[in-house]
C-alpha cells in the first residue's frame, strides 16, 4: 500500500498540473473551501433548531446513514469501480498498481455533489444527535461511517467487476442485483421500509453516534476502524483481481458486431441514430443510464412522496441524466469529429441531432422517475400539482439542455469512453457541471413544489413559459456560437485530440 | 487550364503561435503532390484547413474554384480528407460510417456497391459491422482512406495514410491514390515516409516552419543524394 500512495502521490500532481486554467483551479480550491464553511455551518446552527423540528430531524437520521451506505455502494459501482484519478488508457505504459488504482478511487469519491450534499446531511445530522454536548465523539463515529462505507462501497464495487468478467459471474451479479431489486420492491409494497431502517446496521452507528463514549461507542469505532483498514486491504485486492481476470469471450468488448440497420431518410435522422448508438454502446453510458432510469424512480417509490414534492423530482434527475454525456456533448464523435467536420453539412445540424438525444435522455429520465414515484403518492392529485409537475418537468429539462449545450460548446473536454470507467469531463469538471446543473433545477422544483400548494393551476404555466422561453434563448445563442468556424474548429480539436 | 487545389499566402495562427505561415500550393487535376517535412511543420494543420475543417487566420483556398471562405460547405463536398489521428466515430461500425457520409454527401441510392468494393479491396469486408473503437491503428487508418475515397473526390487529402499501416493495407492505399488520379483528381499526401511518398506522387513538396521551401520531382528525393537534399531542406 506504501508504494500506491506514493504512486497516487504522482498521479494527484500530474492530474492537477493538467488543469491549464488557473480560474478553474481557484474554483477546486474555494469549493473544497465551502464545503469546509458548510459543515462548519451546520454544526453551528443545529442549537437554534426548535425542539419539534430537532426530533424531526432526529427521527430522519437512521434513514439518512443508510441512505449514505446506499450511496456509497451505488455511485463506484455506476462508476465501474472508481472513478480513475488520470484515464486508465493515458496509463497503460506506467506500471501504476492495482492498489494505486484503488486509493485513487477512495481519493476521488468525495468529488461529487450528491456525495458531498449527503455528507452534509450526515454533519447536521450528527450535530442534532449530539445537541446535548458530545459532539467529538459522535462527530468521530461519523466520520469513521462515512470513510468506512466509502471504502467498502469501493471494494464490492471492484469486485462485481472482477465477477462480471466470467459468465458464471455476471449471472451471478444479475440474479443478485435482481434479488436486491426485488427485496426493495417487497420492502415498499409491504410497508417496512420503517423496520428495515431500524434494523439496519446503520441503527446501531446512529445509537453511538447519539450516545456519550461508553462499551457501545467503543465498540462501534473498533468495529468501523477495523472494517476500514479490512475494506482498504480487501479493495486493493479485489481491484488487482478484477484488472488481472481475462475476460471471457461473453463480456462486454468494444470488439464486438452488431446487427445492421437501414439508412434512415435525412441526415438530420441519420446523425440522431448515429449520437443515439454512440450513447447506447458505450458501457459507462449505458450502466450510468440504466442506473439512472432505475435508481431514482425506486427510491421515489419508497419514498411515497407527495404530490408536492414530486415536482422537485424532475430537476434533480434530469441533472443527473445531463451529467451522463450532456456537458460534454461533442464528445461523442470522438476523434471523428474530425471526419465528420469535413462532411459537407450543415454543422448546426450535427449540432440539433445532440440536443435531440440529450432532450430525449433527460426527458426520459425524469417522466419515469415522476411516473414511479406517483404510484405511491397518497391520494388523488389535484389540478394544480398536475400542472405543476408537468411544468417542473418541462421547465427543468429544457433548462438542463439549455445549460449542457452551453457547457459543450464553451468548455468541451476530450473524452474517450472506451472503458468503463471513462467519463464525458475529469472529475472536478463533473463535480462542477453538476453544482451548475442541480442547484438551479433543484431551485426551479421547489418553485413548481410551492405552486403546487398554491390552489391555482394555471400558476405553475407562468412559471413555466418564461423558464422556457428563456432555456430556448440560451439555446439558440449557444448553438450560433457553436455555427461560427472559430468556435466550432475549437470544439472539434479538442474532443477530436490524442 | 486552372488547378483543383489552389492555396495562397495561407496563415494559421493558434493564439501567439503561427502554425501555417503564407502556404502557397497549386495541384492540378490527375497530379499526386506529397507534402514531406518534419513533426510539427505545420503538415496536418494545412490538411485541415484544405479539407474546411479549420478557418484559415489569412489567405485564401480554392478547390475547383470554390473559395473555401465563402463557400466552405461546397469545398467540403468536393474534398475527400483521411485525418492524421483516428478520424472515425468510436462507437459506429466502417458500414455505419458510410451510410453517414452518404447521406451527408447526398449520394443517392446505389452507393452500396462502390462500399462493399472498397472495404473488400481494403481487407475490412469481415469488420464492416464491427464497432471501430475495438479496432487496430492499421484498420483504422485504412477505414480513413477508404472514407476519403469512397464519393470520389475532386480532391483527395490523405494526411498519414501509411502510418502503421501493413503491406496489404499500403498497396490498397497506393492503388486507390491510382485510381484517383485517372479519375482526374488532385491529390495531396502529406507523410513522413519518405519511400512511400516518392512511390505514390510525382512531386514533392518540404514544408518547414508552416511555409513551402522546396519541391522537386519526387523522384529526386530518392538514393543517398535525394535524403541529403531532403535533409538540407528540412533542417
Amino acid at each position: 500500500m506504501t508504494g500506491g500512495v506514493r504512486q497516487l502521490r504522482a498521479l494527484i500532481w500530474i492530474r492537477w498540473r493538467m488543469i491549464r486554467s488557473t480560474g478553474v483551479r481557484a474554483g477546486l480550491l474555494v469549493s473544497g473551501v465551502v464545503v469546509v464553511a458548510l459543515l462548519v455551518l451546520m454544526v453551528q446552527s443545529a442549537p437554534l433548531l426548535s425542539s419539534p423540528a430537532l426530533v424531526a430531524a432526529v427521527a430522519l437520521a437512521p434513514a439518512a446513514y443508510l441512505g449514505f451506505g446506499v450511496l456509497a455502494v451505488v455511485a463506484p459501482l455506476t462508476a465501474g469501480g472508481g472513478v480513475d484519478v488520470v484515464p486508465a488508457s493515458q496509463l497503460v505504459a506506467y506500471p501504476v498498481r492495482p492498489a494505486t488504482q484503488f486509493l485513487g478511487g477512495l481519493v476521488l469519491a468525495p468529488v461529487n455533489l450528491v456525495w458531498i450534499a449527503q455528507l452534509l446531511t450526515l454533519a447536521a445530522e450528527s450535530t442534532y444527535l449530539t445537541v446535548d454536548g458530545h459532539r467529538l465523539s459522535g462527530g468521530l463515529v461519523t466520520t469513521l461511517f462515512v470513510m468506512c462505507v466509502t471504502v467498502l462501497g469501493q471494494a464490492v464495487a471492484w469486485s462485481v467487476v472482477g465477477l462480471r468478467q466470467s459468465q458464471r459471474g455476471r449471472r451471478l451479479v444479475g440474479v443478485g442485483g435482481a434479488a436486491v431489486l426485488l427485496c426493495a420492491f417487497a420492502v415498499i409494497r409491504l410497508d417496512r421500509t420503517d423496520e428495515v431502517v431500524a434494523h439496519s446496521p446503520t441503527a446501531l452507528v446512529v445509537r453511538a453516534v447519539g450516545t456519550r463514549i461508553d462499551l457501545g461507542w467503543i465498540t462501534t469505532v473498533i468495529v468501523l476502524a477495523g472494517l476500514i483498514a479490512a475494506g482498504v486491504t480487501l479493495g486493493g485486492r479485489a481491484c488487482a483481481w478484477a484488472l488481472q481476470r481475462p475476460a471471457d469471450v461473453g463480456a462486454p468488448s468494444l470488439d464486438r458486431r452488431v446487427s445492421r440497420r437501414r439508412a434512415r431518410p435525412t441526415a438530420y435522422a441519420e446523425l440522431v441514430t448515429t449520437d443515439r448508438a454512440s450513447v447506447w454502446r458505450a458501457s459507462a453510458l449505458r450502466r450510468g443510464g440504466l442506473v439512472l432510469l432505475l435508481l431514482p424512480g425506486l427510491m421515489a417509490i419508497g419514498a411515497a412522496i407527495s404530490w408536492e414534492s414530486l415536482a422537485v423530482l424532475p430537476g434533480l434527475v434530469g441533472a443527473g441524466a445531463g451529467l451522463l454525456f450532456g456537458v460534454n456533448a461533442f464528445s461523442l464523435d470522438g476523434s471523428g469529429a474530425v471526419w465528420l467536420a469535413s462532411l459537407p453539412h450543415d454543422p448546426l445540424v450535427g449540432a440539433r441531432a445532440k440536443v435531440r438525444v440529450l432532450a430525449e435522455t433527460v426527458l426520459a429520465a425524469s417522466v419515469i422517475a415522476v411516473v414511479a414515484g406517483s404510484l405511491r403518492s397518497p391520494g388523488t392529485p389535484t389540478a394544480t400539482q398536475v400542472t405543476a409537475i408537468v411544468g417542473s418537468v418541462l421547465a427543468s429539462c429544457s433548462l438542463i439542455v439549455a445549460t449542457c449545450m452551453a457547457m459543450s460548446v464553451r468548455h468541451p473536454h476530450r473524452a474517450d469512453l472506451r472503458g468503463p470507467r471513462d467519463a464525458v469531463a475529469p472529475p472536478g469538471a463533473l463535480a462542477a457541471a453538476s453544482a451548475r446543473l442541480a442547484l438551479p433545477a433543484g431551485v426551479l422544483g421547489l418553485g413548481f413544489a410551492g405552486m403546487s400548494a398554491s390552489g391555482i393551476w394555471w400558476l405553475p404555466a407562468l412559471l413555466c413559459v418564461p423558464v422556457m422561453v428563456g432555456a430556448a434563448i440560451w439555446l439558440r445563442r449557444s448553438l450560433v456560437r457553436y455555427g461560427r468556424p472559430v468556435v466550432r474548429a475549437q470544439v472539434v480539436a479538442t474532443v477530436s485530440a490524442g | 487550364m486552372e488547378p483543383v487545389l489552389l492555396s495562397s499566402g495561407l496563415v494559421v495562427d493558434f493564439g501567439h503561435i503561427r502554425a501555417v505561415d503564407g502556404f502557397d500550393l497549386s495541384v492540378g487535376a490527375g497530379a499526386s503532390v506529397a507534402l514531406v517535412g518534419r513533426n510539427g511543420a505545420g503538415k496536418s494543420t494545412t490538411m485541415r484547413v484544405l479539407a474546411g475543417v479549420l478557418p484559415p487566420t489569412a489567405g485564401t483556398v480554392t478547390v475547383r474554384g470554390v473559395d473555401a471562405r465563402t463557400d466552405s460547405a461546397g469545398v467540403r463536398a468536393l474534398v475527400g480528407y483521411c485525418p492524421d489521428v483516428g478520424g472515425l466515430i468510436p462507437r459506429a461500425t466502417p458500414w455505419e460510417h458510410l451510410q453517414l457520409s452518404a447521406k451527408l454527401r447526398g449520394i443517392a441510392d446505389g452507393w452500396q456497391s462502390r462500399a462493399r468494393e472498397l472495404l473488400e479491396m481494403f481487407e475490412l469486408d469481415a469488420a464492416a459491422d464491427r464497432i471501430t473503437a475495438g479496432f487496430s491503428h492499421g484498420m483504422g487508418r485504412r477505414l480513413s482512406v477508404v472514407l476519403a475515397v469512397f464519393h470520389q473526390p475532386a480532391l483527395l487529402l490523405l494526411d498519414e495514410p501509411f502510418d502503421g499501416v501493413d503491406p496489404l493495407g499500403v498497396e490498397a492505399t497506393l492503388r486507390s491514390v491510382a485510381a484517383a488520379r485517372e479519375e482526374g483528381s488532385a491529390v495531396l499526401i502529406s507523410t513522413h515516409l519518405l519511400d512511400l511518398a516518392v512511390q505514390a506522387c510525382e512531386e514533392a513538396v518540404v514544408i518547414k516552419a508552416g511555409r513551402v521551401v522546396g519541391a522537386a520531382p519526387a523522384n529526386d528525393l530518392v538514393g543517398e543524394a535525394g535524403r541529403a537534399r531532403y535533409r538540407a531542406l528540412i533542417t
